[in-house]
């Protein structure tokens, strides 16, 4: 990816609304065409997947675009195994807001 | 002078010419000068009444004394009626009708110092010196004044502070003293006194003593030397307010002083020093206290102010000087406040020797240099100033403190780096970089100082990897042919235990640090065995070294020992890994989490 892709949370998807964005979070739940995934800040976002990518681990970083109805559209995911620490994601999170120069 | 009215020109100028003691002055032209004008020949003079002079217009009447000879300079006259004026914003007496008294006079009488000048001088018209009075060379330009308001005034303005003068003295701000004022005045307080101190070298040889300045806008050094010494001494006392004028403003030296001024003063055979007895507007000290936890924050060499409770007193001692070589006194003493910890504080020569700490007194020190050998250490600066139970806000709550709290608190010092282990124990949480480690120099005594650090291996020794241990009490056994023998146990064993000796280099992202790897480290550095790694190191060298070269480049948290060992006469500190785990990452994340959030960008 060329385009910085800022980390979001569901709380930060109100500024990033028809952005590309990266998604880390727990799956709740998966059907072929949804999913339910909790982000880092606890909240739930409803996901759109992109059929030809396959989900193996609880834990994945989606990157997409957040829709105006503020769902999210998968383009592509990655599996990052079963043992993530939430509030460490959301820390990044939350120092890609604080010094974007960093990251972006 | 007895011919010349007193004041007269002092009145004239304050616009006191009304004043029966004015009635009629006499006073001396000591110059005169031809104006021609549109209306024909005018005549300047400068009249003087002995002390000052001022300048004077004779009205175009009575141009016709000059002219005739009957005024000449130094001519006496007295003044019948005069008007006040102002001419190019400079005060001018019209001299509308006169007498002269007497024409021929030799001699300028007294020796009058232009009256525009002393007005702004009040402060300083009396001066304990001894020697020459205050002599000024008479002069038509205004020279620079006192006030700081009035540096690159107009003419005008000059008018209007020449009335003000009479009723304010003016008082320059130590604040606003520079090389380029030549007349000023500064009200003072002399915060502290040096002794007198005599040198000797190759050059020239003398004393000097100095004192610290201070006002409520600033402060600055003062010295004097060899003469000045004797002139001076006595009369400057500390925390007593002095006028002082006419001394030289010089580049202050930094390394001699605490002092935060750009300038210093030199006092000299001219210099005025004048007891003042109104020391309402001169504060008593200024301070700028820092917490003893906070002075981590200063770097060695700044100079800060403490305020503390003296908890210990070393006593004492005499020690030779490593700069000068001379034998000094000194005294370390260990001061606490309420941020609980403690700091020791060195007194020097005369204040370590007068120095009484009994009942755990509270201290301010003034003008201390932080140092960082064992952490932060302070020492009080020759120019620094100590003060034993001030009564001053901050003290006094300081000891209402200690006695409540502060006698059963326990402190943290800053020799270890750590709140964790002040007792040397094994469980170190705190992190600290390579160069930090080196830096506090951490290990630096024979006692055992513990940290934990994240490093990465980046070369380990191939030979003497290992010791033949003995299976039960791992110590070194020695090969006697066809067996390996315990002296401790007594025991023949077939085939020893090898134990892990490394020695390796690690580094950090700040420095690198050679340490020692007993068994316990050494198998996790090496993944393997010691038994394993020794049998490959005969039989298969190249895969031996191989297998090294695969420990490299791998990252571990690491719990180190340091500690000063002596041998054959060298001390060096060592190091070695107790400890040695895969990082947690989780873990670590945790505490760059903390790091970041206190670095508060």
């Amino acid at each position: 990816m060329e385009k910085p892709t800022p980390r979001i949370n569901s709380g930060l998807r109100q500024k990033y609304i028809d952005k590309t964005v990266r998604l880390t979070g727990k799956v709740v739940s998966f059907t072929g065409e949804s999913a339910l995934v909790e982000s880092s800040d606890g909240g739930q976002i409803i996901i759109k997947t992109n059929r030809d990518t396959t989900w193996g681990t609880s834990y994945v970083e989606l990157i997409g675009r957040v829709e105006k109805d503020f769902t999210f559209t998968e383009f592509s995911s990655i599996n990052l195994g079963e043992n993530i620490d939430l509030k460490l994601v959301d820390k990044v999170v939350e120092y890609g807001q604080k010094y974007p120069d960093l990251f972006e | 002078m007895e011919q010349l009215t007193k004041n007269a020109i002092k009145n004239f100028f304050e616009d006191k010419g009304d004043l029966p003691e004015n009635n009629l002055p006499v006073v001396q032209v000591i110059n005169i000068k031809r104006i021609p004008t549109a209306t024909g020949l005018r005549y300047r003079l400068v009249i003087s009444d002995g002390n000052h002079f001022m300048q004077a217009m004779l009205s175009a009447a009575q141009g016709g004394l000059i002219e005739s000879g009957q005024i000449d300079k130094n001519s006496i006259i007295k003044i019948l009626k005069s008007n006040p004026n102002s001419l190019q914003g400079r005060r001018v007496l019209v001299l509308v009708n006169l007498e002269v008294v007497n024409t021929t006079v030799p001699d300028k009488i007294g020796q009058p110092v232009n009256v525009e000048n002393a007005m702004n001088d009040t402060s300083a018209t009396t001066s304990v010196n001894s020697a020459s009075p205050s002599v000024q060379k008479p002069s038509y330009q205004p020279t620079a004044q006192a006030q700081p308001q009035s540096m690159g005034q107009s003419r005008g303005a000059l008018n209007q502070s020449a009335v003000n003068n009479s009723i304010n003295p003016s008082v320059t701000s130590i604040k606003s003293l520079n090389p380029y004022q030549t007349k000023w005045t500064i009200k003072a307080r002399v915060s502290q006194k040096s002794d007198i101190k005599t040198w000797h070298n190759a050059k020239s040889d003398g004393k000097l003593f100095s004192v610290n300045l201070l006002d409520s806008s600033g402060e600055i050094k003062a010295t004097a030397f060899n003469d000045q010494v004797d002139r001076l001494y006595n009369l400057l006392e500390e925390d007593k307010v002095y006028y002082i004028s006419r001394a030289r403003i010089t580049i202050a030296r930094k390394q001699f002083s605490t002092i935060d001024n750009e300038y210093e003063l030199s006092l000299d055979n001219g210099t005025e020093i004048e007891v003042c007895s109104d020391e309402a507007a001169v504060p008593q000290a200024n301070y700028n206290f820092v917490k003893i936890k906070e002075i981590d924050n200063f770097d060695k060499g700044a100079v800060i102010d403490v305020v503390g409770v003296v908890k210990d007193d070393n006593g004492l001692q005499e020690i030779v000087s490593k700069t000068t070589g001379k034998p000094t006194k000194k005294r370390e003493l260990v001061v606490v406040d309420e941020t609980q910890k403690q700091i020791r504080l060195t007194l020097w020569d005369r204040v370590a020797e007068s120095f009484d700490s009994s009942g755990f007194p509270v201290i301010t020190a003034k003008g201390c240099r932080v140092g960082d050998f064992n952490g932060r250490t302070l020492s009080l600066s020759s120019g620094g100033a100590l003060k034993k139970n001030p009564n001053i806000p901050e003290a006094n709550s300081l000891k209402e403190w200690y006695n409540s709290d502060g006698q059963t608190t326990t402190y943290t010092s800053f020799s270890s780096q750590n709140q964790a282990f002040d007792n040397g124990g094994q469980g170190s949480n705190k992190k600290v970089s390579l160069l930090q480690a080196k830096r506090d120099n951490l290990g630096g005594s024979e006692r055992p100082e513990f940290f934990t650090t994240r490093a990465t291996v980046v070369y380990i020794k191939p030979e003497n990897v290992a010791y033949p241990a003995c299976p039960a009490c791992k110590k070194k056994t020695s090969n006697i042919g066809d067996g390996w023998r315990c002296e401790k146990c007594e025991k023949v064993f077939a085939s020893p235990d090898w134990r892990y000796i490394l020695t390796l280099r690690i580094a950090d992202p700040t420095s690198q640090l050679f340490v020692n790897a007993f068994d316990d480290a050494g198998n996790v550095l090496v993944g393997k065995s010691a038994n394993m790694a020794m049998d490959l190191k005969d039989n298969d060298n190249s895969s031996f070294m191989r297998m090294l070269g695969e420990c490299l480049n791998k990252t571990y948290t690491l719990k180190i020992k340091a500690r000063t060992e002596t041998y054959n006469d060298a001390a060096n500190v060592k190091y070695t890994i107790i400890d040695a785990s895969p990082i947690d990452y989780v873990k670590e994340a945790h505490f760059l989490i903390e790091e970041i959030e206190k670095m508060n960008i």
